[in-house]
C-alpha cells in the first residue's frame, strides 16, 4: 500500500514537473544545436535574390518578402516556390523596400521601410488592405485576432511599443526606454510577445534584452555583451551608433528566449543567446551563417539567412 | 561555370542597390562605413532638409535597418 502511495506520488510529481516545463520555458536546457532539414535559394538559382522577411503558417509554408525582387513569396513545405506576388511602385500590394513580415491565421502581415502602415495579404498572396500607422515601423509581431504589435520610431520622442487593433488603432503602448545608452536611434528595436501577452524587447544598440508586460511595466532587463556604452560615429554632428548589440527575438513553442547577437557579439550576427521567461542565459548556440533576423515557428524550426540573403535555411532545433 | 559567375555579379550588383535604395539613393560610395555613408548623404538631401524631424525618422530608419541586415564589418 505504502509502495502504491509513493509510486502515484512519483508519477504525480513527474507529471507537474513536466507540464511546469512544457509551459513555462524551464530552464532544463543545457545545450541547443541545429540540424540544418532545408535549404532555399542559392546561386545557381533565381529563387530569393535578397531575403528580408520570413513568416510561416500551421500548414508548414513559408512565406519570404525579398526586396531586390521587390515581392512576396509563398514556398511549400518542400521549399518548391508556389507563388510570387508584388511588383516595384507605391500601388496596392507593391513595394520599393520591403522588411518585415509576419504571419496570424489567414493573413500576412508585411511592411515597407518607408511607408505608415501595413500592408495585409491571405494566404494566397491577395492584397487586401493596407492598415494605417502613424509612424515607421521597426519591428512587427502579428498577436492574432487581428492585432498587431509594432515597434515604431519617434520623431521628437523616443520609439515605443504599440499594440493595434485590425483597423490600426492604437489599444495600447508603451516606452521602453531608460536603460543605459539614451540618444537617435539607441531604441531601435526588436520585438517578440509570448503567450501570457508579454513583450521581449531585444535592443539593437543597446546591450539589453527587456521583459515588458502589455500595460508597460518592465520586469526585467539583461545584458549579455559587457557592453557599457557603445561606440559612435559622428555623421553631420549626429553621434550614431556604430555597432550592433542584438538583431532579434523569439520565442520557441514552449517559451524559450531566442536573442540573436550583432556584431559585438563573439561570432558576429551569428551567436544565439536562448534565455528562459525570466531572462536566466539557459545555452548559447552559433549559427553556420551571419543572419540580420531569427524566425522559429510553432514545431519549433528556425529559420535564418544565409549567402548573404540569397539563401534562407530551415533548422530543426535540438535540445539537450 | 559562366553561369555561375553572371549569378555572382548579379547578386553582388543586387546587393549594392539593395543598399542604395536602404536610404533612397540612386548611387553611394565606400568612403567610410557604407551605412554612415548613406546616412551622410540622406541627410543632405534636400527634400530631407526641408523636413527635419521628419528627415531624421526617414533616414534614420533606413540606416538601422542597414546595420541591422547589411553591416559589412559582420
Amino acid at each position: 500500500m505504502n509502495m502504491r502511495r509513493i509510486f502515484m506520488g512519483f508519477l504525480f510529481a513527474a507529471l507537474v514537473f513536466g507540464q511546469a516545463h512544457a509551459a513555462g520555458g524551464g530552464g532544463a536546457i543545457r545545450k541547443v544545436s541545429l540540424e540544418e532539414v532545408l535549404s532555399i535559394g542559392g546561386l545557381e538559382d533565381q529563387k530569393l535574390f535578397q531575403w528580408t522577411g520570413v513568416a510561416t503558417d500551421g500548414a508548414g509554408n513559408i512565406y519570404i518578402l525579398d526586396a531586390m525582387d521587390y515581392s512576396l513569396k509563398k514556398f511549400g513545405p518542400d521549399g518548391r516556390l508556389l507563388k510570387k506576388a508584388g511588383r516595384k511602385g507605391q500601388g496596392p500590394g507593391e513595394f520599393m523596400a520591403p522588411r518585415l513580415l509576419a504571419c496570424s491565421g489567414e493573413r500576412l502581415y508585411a511592411t515597407d521601410q518607408n511607408v505608415f502602415g501595413i500592408y495585409v495579404f491571405d494566404r494566397e498572396l491577395r492584397f487586401l488592405e493596407k492598415i494605417p500607422c502613424p509612424s515607421l515601423i521597426l519591428a512587427l509581431a502579428a498577436l492574432g485576432d487581428g492585432r498587431l504589435a509594432v515597434a515604431v520610431m519617434g520623431m521628437a520622442s523616443p520609439g515605443k511599443v504599440m499594440v493595434l487593433d485590425a483597423d490600426g488603432r492604437e489599444l495600447s503602448a508603451f516606452v521602453p526606454a531608460g536603460g543605459p545608452g539614451q540618444g537617435i536611434l539607441m531604441d531601435s528595436m526588436s520585438l517578440a510577445q509570448d503567450k501570457d501577452g508579454q513583450f521581449y524587447v531585444a535592443f539593437l544598440f543597446r546591450d539589453s534584452v527587456e521583459k515588458w508586460t502589455r500595460e508597460g511595466n518592465r520586469l526585467w532587463s539583461k545584458a549579455f555583451l559587457g557592453q557599457k556604452k557603445i561606440a559612435t560615429t559622428e555623421v553631420q554632428s549626429l553621434a550614431l551608433p556604430s555597432e550592433t548589440c542584438f538583431k532579434d527575438v523569439a520565442l520557441d513553442a514552449s517559451g524559450h528566449v531566442f536573442v540573436l547577437g550583432g556584431k559585438l557579439s563573439k561570432h558576429p550576427s551569428r551567436d544565439v543567446y536562448v534565455l528562459d521567461k525570466y531572462g536566466a542565459l539557459l545555452a548559447t548556440f552559433t549559427l553556420p551563417d551571419p543572419s540580420h533576423c531569427l524566425h522559429i515557428d510553432s514545431r519549433n524550426y528556425l529559420y535564418a539567412r544565409a549567402n548573404d540573403g540569397i539563401t534562407l535555411k530551415k533548422y530543426r532545433i535540438i535540445y539537450d | 561555370m559562366r553561369a555561375l559567375n553572371r549569378k555572382i555579379g548579379k547578386a553582388t550588383a543586387a546587393g549594392l542597390i539593395f543598399l542604395s535604395l536602404f536610404l533612397g539613393f540612386q548611387a553611394f560610395t565606400l568612403r567610410g562605413g557604407p551605412c554612415e555613408e548613406a546616412l551622410g548623404r540622406c541627410f543632405d538631401d534636400v527634400f530631407i532638409q526641408a523636413f527635419a524631424s521628419f528627415g531624421i525618422v526617414y533616414c534614420g530608419i533606413g540606416f538601422a535597418f542597414c546595420k541591422k541586415y547589411i553591416d559589412p564589418a559582420e
